[in-house]
């Protein structure tokens, strides 16, 4: 209530009383209906008040279109993409699996016969062999250069493979660089309506991590200060504790 | 330490799974299994006569922590030599593991030699108690 109103009230209530006193009750009838009909403006002033910033608020949701598509469009938008991020990067560290796992099982084999063929090849040059053994060596490394030739090829094109595996990393780093934009878009639009719609807006800093809610793996510049550095930390920790 | 024992391994993500398998075999480990969290794990380690196992703890269904809580307190399986492999790097939650009773944690991303290391170190002291 404003100071004018309340000085006009404190008037109007004192002339009340003075005409009541005097015997003057139309006068006083009068004048209560008066104070009456202040208030009510007074009221009415308020309401209209209220109802344009209600309109002006509204208004300002419609204007506010930016949000609107961020939300509508961009927002699930992002979902699929950074979906479709863990399903590149989920095939990619497969297809490299794949290549290593058929790999192992072949350099084991070459090694282990070049093993075998190198020691009794160390007998041979040392003239500890038998004519029949030498002849079956030799044809033992013909057999196995040749499937050397075959496996080093083999080799070559599984590493060729997985070297293209590696091409997730373009299309992954494009993706996340559109999200981080889009996110950085969203904040700008969320700060600028909570500063329209009046509410105000507090410096709060970082939220509190909720208890019991799991930290995740540590990011570089925003490594928690609760967190250990890596296993030898983990272990200095474990061997404190009695381990 | 028994090349041939039973190991389960635990983690909602395939790919760790399988560089964990790879490198368990690679140490002359051959003998896993795979669940993609706690719940599945739980009934198969209740009927499978494992070993060893080797969780992940962020996992939905039930967690890494969880699973080995729920190991502990149950009779047939408290004695299960159990490894967190997580990212969860945390002093609390190191504690915490600690107090529930884990056998070896190790920090993603981790190499080969950490794993060997700590597999090397459980069952020495599995070993030494038996």
């Amino acid at each position: 209530m404003d100071e004018k109103l309340s000085e006009d009230y404190v008037k109007t209530a004192r002339s009340i009383i003075s005409e009541v006193e005097s015997g003057n009750i139309d006068e006083a009838d009068r004048l209560i209906e008066e104070l009456a009909r202040n208030r009510d403006q007074s009221l009415f002033q308020e309401l209209g008040k209220l109802t344009r910033e209600f309109h002006d608020a509204l208004n300002g949701f419609k204007l506010d279109a930016k949000l609107t598509e961020l939300t509508g469009t961009d927002i699930p938008d992002a979902r699929e993409r950074l979906l479709h991020v863990i399903d590149m990067t989920d095939k990619a560290a497969h297809k490299t699996m794949t290549v290593v796992e058929d790999l192992m099982p072949l350099c084991d084999t070459l090694g282990n016969q070049s093993g075998d063929i190198h020691q009794r090849w160390q007998r041979f040059m040392k003239r500890e062999m038998e004519p029949q053994e030498s002849r079956a060596l030799c044809d033992e490394v013909s057999v196995y250069l040749a499937e050397q030739n075959g496996g080093t090829e083999r080799v070559r094109s599984g590493l060729n493979e997985i070297l293209m595996a590696q091409d997730y990393q373009d299309i992954t780093g494009q993706i996340i660089s559109r999200v981080i934009t889009l996110v950085t878009d969203l904040e700008t639009s969320l700060v600028k309506l909570i500063r329209d719609s009046g509410a105000i807006l507090e410096e709060t800093g970082r939220a509190e991590e909720a208890a019991g809610e799991l930290a995740g793996p540590q990011v570089p510049g925003l490594e928690s200060t609760d967190a250990v550095s890596g296993q030898d930390e983990v272990d200095d920790l474990l061997s404190s504790l009695g381990f | 330490m028994n090349k041939d024992m039973k190991i389960l391994i635990v983690d909602d993500f395939s790919t760790m799974r399988r560089i964990i398998k790879n490198l368990l075999r690679d140490l002359g480990f051959s003998n896993t299994q795979e669940a993609d969290d706690g719940q599945t794990a739980l009934p198969m380690l209740q009927s499978g006569n494992f070993d060893f196992l080797v969780t992940d703890w962020n996992m939905p269904g039930m967690t890494g922590i969880d699973l080995l809580k729920t190991v502990r307190a149950d009779e047939k399986l408290a004695t299960l030599p159990v490894l967190l492999v997580t990212a969860e790097q945390k002093r609390e939650q190191i504690v915490e593991a600690a107090q529930a009773g884990v056998n070896g944690y190790i920090v993603k991303p981790f190499t080969a030699e950490v794993l060997k290391e700590k597999i090397g170190k459980i069952f020495e002291r599995v070993d030494a108690a038996s």
